[in-house]
């Protein structure tokens, strides 16, 4: 059967950026990231032969104005130093385990976050088109600790590695609480390929307001 | 009908242009603290500029829908003039309030016509004032900054629309004390800041029942600073490199279910306190702004520093006395603050651990002091070794605040004290008119001496006052400089006199101590002698012109 399938795929772009706080001795490590962007794609080229019948895939993909990808590395060392700043000893925080948090809100009550399980929300920031928030997050059984709170349900999704769908790390959920619409949580991995290959601590995506205004993050990381 | 609609327009207008945010344009903390209460008295957002630079960079992190914006702007040390016409330029609706970069915190009290509760720090540091703020917006309560150079203003302000209830936090002026004392104030002063934080943030948790708290050092202001109050989370500090004792035990013991910590900064700190709670502890440590689906990188948080309490201690130089049978280690106080110290030092053969000394109570060491501490220890069998000393002195501006070390490890020489100079105390008093105290010492040949009044007590506080490292050879005073009013020389009416000497001026081996009574030195100045030899002239002349008067009358 002679078919034409004109399939548009809008891919959720990872841009990334990295946490660009200062490090400090005893501080976080934080890693600044080269900033990334989709390459325009160019148009299909098809060269039609006489006598063939010729399947055309016509691919496009289109940078999303939805969504806003950060990652970074979580790393850190308790050190004991003099006034010079001079180490005397330093033990590394390895194994860094938590979650990093991401949430339009300042300030949050931690004590009240509770599981999305309505994949609608901040759809008023993406739009209701393919990249909308309910098309980019399915709700479904999640194990996460958000302090000290057990979340067994939310939104979630895994955003990629290697350009790829994977459903093993960098799990993203959404939670709320007293009045917080929305905040965004990933897993620290330490290490861990990300979505370009690069070994990252997190990766995580946030809705943009597609339309007139710049959104503002808090960025949180909780310590396990 | 059309006025009508004309009237609802009107009405709805102020409406459609609600003050939606407030901006703070100074490079002064106070003007940046007085205009982030005040916007969360308000109810209104707040943001604050940072630098020059930053000026531009707001921009973008502002919805570009028009709102509206007024600027709370210094008026001689904004980041940039008139920021507002900048920010018009970009479509928003805006305002200016102006205010005095030495008055406008009481400028902008003077504007919240809402609030008669005030809370009254000391702006020398930032902690009273962070450790206020939660309680300031949750109570409706403005936090004013007060002086001697303002107390009158102040009691202007209040005399013109007196307050319901004033609550003094921390160490205040003396005069500022007096002058509020008719208002009857509450007064938490807990001795240090750490104490006076947990005060407020226990108040502040029994009060509202808190389950959050935020956690930070007290040494910059952040947005959550203002708004922590507002979402029922007092404010606990923690030390940058060490938990205090004191909020060690308050953070272990409090019921709170979640920390967050402010800053990147305190990471070590953080980590700690989730070791020693056990509870879930949130690190705020970044903001990113997205801009329509594009790429921007994350960055750190809106931070501005406040006046820090600064104490810093270091080594001067560390031996073993053999004639004494003893360590003797001299720290150095390199700051103004007064300074409380421990030490452990772990003397070692090479790397072999041989003793560790130590203090059992915290040594306070005066401004810019320098203290020489001794540890008796026979290390006789030693002397031949090349013997180590790995030292930790921890310090913190009370016994219970210790924050800080001072860490090395560092070679331990031999001394002693055969063939070196001796050293008498002959003599200590106190001019007035110089406000220095003059000791006369002696000395048998050439020596270096440091000398110490220990515990003399000033403005009803201890302290040492200490003269520089003299050279003295034979008979000298050695001169401390130290004010001192009726009141503190009736609070002394003896000296004890501490004088360290030796031949090298880093290393003073040896010591004496002497008590002397407090005797103040007669100084008579020349215009008083000139004056007071004048006045007996005329009163001689005067005495003999009547004397020769009446002689006459007689004759």
């Amino acid at each position: 059967m002679k078919t034409r399938n004109i399939t548009g795929l809008i891919l959720i772009i990872i841009s990334l950026s990295a946490i660009a706080y200062a490090t400090s001795p005893d501080g976080a490590g934080v890693t600044i990231g080269t900033p990334q962007t989709k390459q325009t794609n160019t148009p299909g080229n098809v060269t039609a032969q006489g006598g063939n019948i010729t399947q055309v895939n016509l691919s496009a993909e289109v940078t999303t104005l939805s969504w806003q990808g950060f990652y970074g590395q979580v790393a850190g060392n308790i050190t004991l130093e003099d006034n010079s700043g001079d180490v005397l000893y330093s033990w590394a925080v390895s194994n860094v385990s938590g979650e990093v948090l991401a949430s339009r809100n300042s300030t949050i009550d931690f004590t009240t976050v509770a599981g999305i399980e309505t994949c609608t929300v901040d759809e008023s920031l993406t739009g209701t088109g393919t990249d909308r928030t309910n098309n980019t997050f399915t709700n479904g059984t999640v194990s996460f600790e958000i302090a000290g709170v057990s979340i067994t349900a939310a939104c979630n999704t895994f955003t990629f590695i290697n350009n790829a769908t994977q459903t093993l790390r960098y799990q993203e959920i959404i939670l709320n609480a007293t009045g917080v619409t929305s905040i965004y949580v990933t897993k620290v991995n330490e290490s861990t390929t990300s979505f370009d290959g690069t070994l990252q601590d997190y990766q995580m995506i946030v809705p943009d307001n597609q339309t007139t205004a710049t959104t503002t993050y808090f960025f949180f990381v909780e310590i396990d | 009908m059309r006025k009508l609609l004309i009237i609802l327009v009107l009405l709805l207008t102020p409406l459609a242009f609600a003050q939606d945010l407030y901006i703070a344009n100074s490079a002064n903390w106070q003007n940046i603290y007085s205009a982030g209460l005040y916007s969360a008295l308000n109810g209104k957002d707040f943001k604050f500029l940072v630098s020059a630079k930053h000026t531009e960079i707001l921009i973008n992190e502002i919805p570009r829908d028009p709102i509206k914006i007024t600027v709370i702007e210094s008026d001689r040390v904004p980041y940039v003039k008139r920021y507002a016409n900048r920010l018009a330029s970009a479509g928003h609706n805006t305002d200016t309030i102006l205010i005095s970069e030495e008055t406008g915190n009481l400028d902008l009290a003077k504007k919240l016509t809402q609030v008669d509760d005030y809370i009254i720090v000391n702006p020398v540091f930032g902690y009273d004032a962070i450790s206020a703020a939660p309680l300031a917006t949750k109570t409706n309560s403005y936090v004013l900054f007060a002086t001697p150079d303002n107390i009158n203003e102040l009691t202007a302000f209040f005399d013109e629309t007196p307050p319901a209830n004033i609550t003094i936090i921390g160490d205040i002026e003396e005069t500022v004390k007096k002058e509020l004392s008719k208002y009857n104030p509450r007064t938490i002063d807990e001795g240090n800041r750490f104490s006076n934080n947990i005060a407020l943030a226990e108040e502040f948790r029994e009060k509202f029942k808190s389950e959050q708290a935020i956690l930070t050092n007290g040494e910059f202001l952040e947005n959550d600073v203002f708004f922590a109050g507002k979402t029922n989370q007092p404010i606990i500090f923690i030390g940058k490199d060490r938990i205090p004792t004191a909020s060690e035990n308050y953070i272990k013991t409090s019921p709170y279910k979640v920390f967050v910590v402010l800053g990147n900064d305190l990471f070590g700190s953080a980590q700690l306190v989730k070791e020693q709670s056990g509870k879930p502890v949130l690190i705020k440590f970044a903001k990113g702004t997205t801009n329509a689906g594009g790429y921007r990188s994350v960055q750190g948080l809106d931070i501005y520093p406040t006046p820090q309490l600064e104490l810093l201690l270091s080594l001067e130089a560390i031996f073993y006395n053999a004639d004494k049978k003893r360590v003797d280690m001299i720290i150095r106080n390199e700051k103004t603050a007064r300074t409380f110290a421990t030490s452990s030092i772990i003397i070692q053969d090479q790397t072999t651990p041989i003793v560790t000394l130590g203090d059992n109570n915290a040594e306070r060491l005066s401004g810019f002091e320098v203290r020489t501490l001794s540890y008796p220890e026979d290390l006789s069998e030693y002397t031949t070794k090349n013997l180590t000393a790995q030292l930790i002195v921890s310090y913190g501006e009370s016994q219970d605040t210790i924050e800080k070390a001072l860490t090395a490890t560092v070679p331990l020489p031999i001394v002693s004290e055969q063939n070196l100079c001796d050293l008498d105390i002959t003599r200590a008093t106190y001019n007035e008119k110089t406000q220095r105290f003059q000791i006369s010492v002696t000395t048998n040949k050439p020596c270096y001496t440091r000398v110490t009044l220990t515990d003399l007590t000033v403005n009803d506080t201890q302290i040492n006052a200490q003269s520089e490292v003299t050279y003295v050879d034979g008979k000298q005073n050695v001169e401390i400089k130290q004010r001192m009013d009726s009141v503190d020389i009736a609070d002394n009416p003896n000296l004890n006199v501490n004088a360290r000497f030796g031949s090298e001026q880093k290393i003073l081996i040896k010591e004496i101590n002497k008590t002397f009574p407090f005797k103040t030195e007669m100084t008579i100045s020349i215009p008083i002698i000139i004056g007071s030899l004048a006045i007996t002239l005329l009163a001689t002349l005067i005495t003999l012109a009547l004397w020769k008067r009446k002689s006459k009358q007689q004759h």
